[in-house]
């Protein structure tokens, strides 16, 4: 039997990675790349908080907005100095994907900087820090705070999402001019400006992501690094154009993970819990074998048509 | 009877909805030069990508000499002798002139990672295929150019280096995507004339699309007419030109 | 204050290991348009070789008994042991050596030949994707598979030239280093004027075309990711034995992330680049180590040097794409010859 733990972590882990994962979808829309510094954005947004919450003595819940905040200007920040300047001279995929990783590499450098300032001149604890929870009895069951506000979270954000892309003005024409920028454009929409708050939007998810961390995982610089590879397995499992599909990917990596690496680690296996990342490693190589374009993308049709005719 | 060079059979290939080649039989006999018209959209280059082994077809097959080739990589359909052009010219940009039309050269031993190693085993030949360059250059016209990169050429530069490739590569069929398009008409007459000379000469087969049918068709020995991925006219230039169906496909649109 | 000798030859040592590194990504991106982000991995492969191999290679040979169990909390000693029978043993010493780097270059080929299955497969943002995280997870490997480098500890690797002594050994390790570079340099620079070299920057430019003219460009991308991991595998042999020690850890994407830099700031596609680019870099970074132990401040100056990287990085790709030197035509026979041949025509 699976303890009711495991089961929480996982649901716990799969909100975590979908919010990224939504955030990462939502970006690779716009220009098409892979944006390896992704993680760093919730990294951005709980360094925000925790120096709100360490100086203001308050809780990290309440500080939500200024990571949302945070994550969203660092992302609109990264797009309007590098990507869309090297969109416009029609930089190639690799050269953005380089940038990405410069830029990956100077936020995380920031941020280093920032906590040894933080931990040497005001002696905070700034690496491998906690959030004190709260936590909810229901029916014997304790329910860890960070579940029920991160679920609520996740729930709040595909709603406003949903409503904001279906049934606001500006939610139409930015689908339109995600899915065709040419026409888009031609129809009067500021395809940059969409993008821009894209960015924003995406950034900003990321960055409430990034709060939720330390409830659970001592929290350092480099670890939305760390947890891109398990992000980037649920986008792409869920074809990265899609959102519904980044939802889908980060429930089956989170859960992959947790109940993989506990199964894989408890008897008759042993295995450290170390080799963790070859879990989303293995959903990654196989979908991209199998299905390079996600879950959503597969033609079950064909498939079985293929199937009937060879039988 | 000898095997066409070329054949054929009951192609067909879908996009989505749209059926770009719908039951296409075609032949192209060993040492002749055919020619492939219809109006925009008709399927043309769809064949030839489904005949170099750019497309899988849906269904039929494709023989080359008497041997199915229907599933063969594009390069392995290069070893046995079927080479090809694209319409829009697919050059390799930050190469020279040269250096493209060398890259189309036959087994070049220079080109193995293992062989490369020991200049002489090469060399003499590189030589020699400079030379064979050099002469193809000067027919097209560009040899002046030799040295520009690809990515500085004029559009009918690119074009003409399509072709440049193509006769570098000693083939056995070449099947040409619009080869004269944009390329001036004395030149155009020159290279439809050399063509002429290489079937002769070299017994090479040719499967030529074009639109400009004024300055191809006195060179050609046969013709196929496509519309809407079916042939709808075949055999010699002035009967198929004559075909009211072909003049109305043209109208029509 | 400064010694002049200690720097130049320590700098020797780092621009020969860095030098195969971005000679060999400049082969593989540069020359063949593979977006090789997993270069860390293939170093790693050599490292690894050497950190695994020598001690229980060497060990025996000096009549040691290596206790499996106790190898990861004793490699010091061994390697110490090791090094003193070395220092007895010149030949040896030199056997394992070259052992080794022919090892190390064998299995990053090995590597290669295993990446270039999704290499080929795979649009090249995926694949960006996929070797990252593959050299992530090679690294996973290493610090928490024990036997392989000690896992979390680390592990020391003896000294092939504890023969030589002080200044002079400095200078021999260091000139027989850049003698290996120089080597991988010339082979590589002869490869990319050859008409294979032409043959990989056809496929980059052109697969569509390349298939039409006969080229397997599948084969094509495997055979250069192979060299280009060879290169990278026998540099990672280099790196372990100049450091004396192999720690999972240090084979980050920071490491892959900085080849590149070199070979975009230098010029890809011009291999001359990527030996200018190596060059810069080292300047800055061993500019800033020298200078780091100047004066305190409040944080670690090494994340300054990062920074400053980056985003020199994000400015070469914007304002100067084509880097220092960029891209010029080559050709197997001198172009002057070349030259004359069309004038006499005329
Ligand atoms: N890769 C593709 N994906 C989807 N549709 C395609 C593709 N290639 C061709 N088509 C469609 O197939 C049909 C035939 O196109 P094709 O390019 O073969 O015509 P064509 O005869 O060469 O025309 P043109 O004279 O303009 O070159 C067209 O309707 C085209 O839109
Ligand atoms: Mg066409």
């Amino acid at each position: 039997m699976l303890p009711v733990t495991v089961l929480i972590d996982s649901l716990l882990y799969g909100n975590l990675i979908t919010l990224m994962a939504i955030g990462l979808t939502l970006t690779y829309l716009t220009l098409k790349i892979p944006n390896f510094a992704h993680g760093d954005l919730a990294m951005v947004g709980v360094y925000s908080a925790y120096t709100v919450a360490v100086f203001l003595n308050i809780n990290p819940y309440t500080l939500l907005p200024i990571a949302f905040l945070m994550g969203g200007l660092s992302a609109l920040g990264t797009y309007i100095l590098v990507y869309r300047p090297l969109f416009r001279k029609g930089a190639s995929i690799v050269v953005m994907m380089v940038a990405s990783i410069a830029v990956d590499i100077v936020i995380r450098s920031i941020l280093q900087i920032y906590a040894d300032i933080m931990s040497s001149t005001f002696n905070v604890y700034s690496r491998g820090f906690l959030f004190k929870d709260f936590s909810l009895n229901i029916y014997e069951v304790r329910l860890p705070g960070v579940l029920v506000i991160s679920s609520l979270t996740v729930l709040a954000i595909i709603v406003s999402l949903y409503l904001f892309l279906s049934k606001t003005r500006f939610g139409i024409a930015m689908r339109a001019a995600i899915e065709n920028p040419w026409l888009a454009s031609s129809l009067g929409i500021n395809v940059e400006l969409v993008y821009g708050i894209s960015w924003f939007i995406a950034g900003g998810i990321t960055g409430l992501a990034g709060v939720f961390l330390p409830f659970r995982i001592p929290t350092n610089p480099d670890l939305g690094w760390l947890m891109l590879l398990s992000v980037f397995a649920a986008s792409i499992l869920g074809g990265l154009e899609s959102l519904f599909g980044a939802i889908a990917g980060g429930y089956v990596v989170g859960f992959s993970e947790i109940l993989g690496i506990y199964v894989l680690s408890s008897p008759p296996f042993g295995i450290s819990t170390a080799y963790r990342p070859a879990i989303p490693f293995t959903i990654l190589i196989i979908t991209l074998l199998l299905a390079p374009r996600g879950i959503t993308s597969v033609e079950w049709n064909k498939i079985a048509t293929r199937l009937r005719r060879n039988v | 009877m000898k095997n066409p060079t070329l054949r054929g059979i009951d192609l067909v290939k879908r996009f989505g909805g749209v059926v770009a080649l719908d039951g296409v039989n075609i032949e192209v006999p060993p040492r002749s030069v055919v020619m492939l018209i219809g109006p925009n959209g008709s399927g043309k280059t769809t064949l030839i990508n489904v005949v170099s082994g750019y497309y899988l077809p849906d269904r039929g097959m494709v023989f080359l000499n008497g041997r199915e080739i229907t599933r063969l990589e594009p390069h392995e359909r290069f070893g046995l002798g079927l080479v090809r052009t694209f319409q829009i010219p697919e050059p390799f940009k930050k190469l020279t002139v040269l250096e493209n039309i060398l890259l189309a050269a036959r087994s070049h031993p220079g080109e193995s990672a293992f062989k490369v190693i020991f200049r002489r085993s090469w060399r003499q030949y590189e030589e020699e295929i400079i030379e064979k360059a050099f002469r193809i250059l000067e027919l097209l016209n560009i040899d002046h150019i030799w040295d520009t990169r690809a990515y500085q050429l004029s559009g009918g530069q690119l074009k003409l280096l399509e072709i440049g490739r193509a006769l570098m590569s000693d083939p056995m069929l070449l099947l040409m995507d619009e080869p004269v398009a944009g390329v001036n008409p004395v030149l155009a007459h020159n290279i439809m004339e050399h063509i002429v000379r290489l079937r002769d000469n070299l017994g090479i087969s040719f499967l030529i699309v074009e639109h400009r049918l004024d300055i191809v068709l006195d060179y050609v020995d046969k013709v196929y007419a496509m519309h809407r991925g079916k042939i709808i006219a075949e055999g010699g230039p002035k009967r198929v030109i004559e075909n009211p169906l072909v003049a109305e496909a043209y109208l029509g649109g | 204050m400064f010694d002049i000798i200690r720097i130049v030859v320590d700098f020797a040592a780092f621009y020969a290991i860095y030098l195969m590194l971005s000679v060999s990504l400049e082969l593989e991106y540069g020359e063949t348009g593979i977006s090789n982000f997993g270069k860390a991995m293939f170093f790693a492969a050599g490292a690894f070789t050497a950190g695994a191999l020598v001690i229980r290679l060497a060990g025996p040979i000096a009549g040691l008994i290596i206790s499996e169990s106790e190898l990861k909390l004793r490699s010091v000693y061994y390697s110490t042991l090791v090094s003193r029978y070395f220092a007895a043993h010149p030949g040896v010493a030199l056997a394992i050596l070259f052992l080794m780097l022919i090892l190390g270059a064998l299995f990053g080929a090995v590597l290669g030949y295993l990446a270039s299955y999704p290499a080929i497969r795979l649009r090249e943002d995926y694949l960006g994707i996929t070797l990252i995280a593959a050299s992530e997870l090679v690294r996973v490997i290493g610090r928490n598979y024990d036997p392989l480098i000690g896992g979390t500890l680390g592990t020391a690797v003896p000294d092939p030239f504890a023969w030589l002594m002080g200044r002079q050994r400095e200078i021999v390790v260091s000139t027989f280093m850049m003698i290996i570079a120089l080597t991988s340099f010339i082979v590589t620079a002869s490869l990319s004027r050859s008409p294979f070299g032409r043959l990989l920057r056809a496929v980059r430019d052109s697969e569509t075309a390349a298939e039409a003219l006969g080229k397997d460009v599948v084969k094509v991308r495997m055979k250069s990711l192979m060299i280009g991991s060879a290169i990278a595998g026998a540099a990672g042999v280099l790196y372990a034995f100049y450091m004396g020690f192999v720690h999972a850890d240090d084979f980050n994407p920071i490491k892959t992330f900085i080849v590149w830099v070199m070979v975009i700031i230098g010029g890809s596609g011009n291999i001359w680049g990527a030996a200018i680019g190596t060059f810069v870099y080292l300047l800055i970074d061993r500019g800033i180590a020298l200078v780091k132990h100047q004066f305190t401040l409040p944080f670690d100056i090494n994340y300054v040097s990062y920074a400053v990287l980056g985003t020199l990085l994000v400015a070469v790709l914007m304002f100067r794409p084509e880097g220092l030197l960029p891209e010029k035509p080559l050709s197997t026979i001198p172009r002057k010859i070349l030259k004359m041949r069309v004038k006499a025509q005329k």
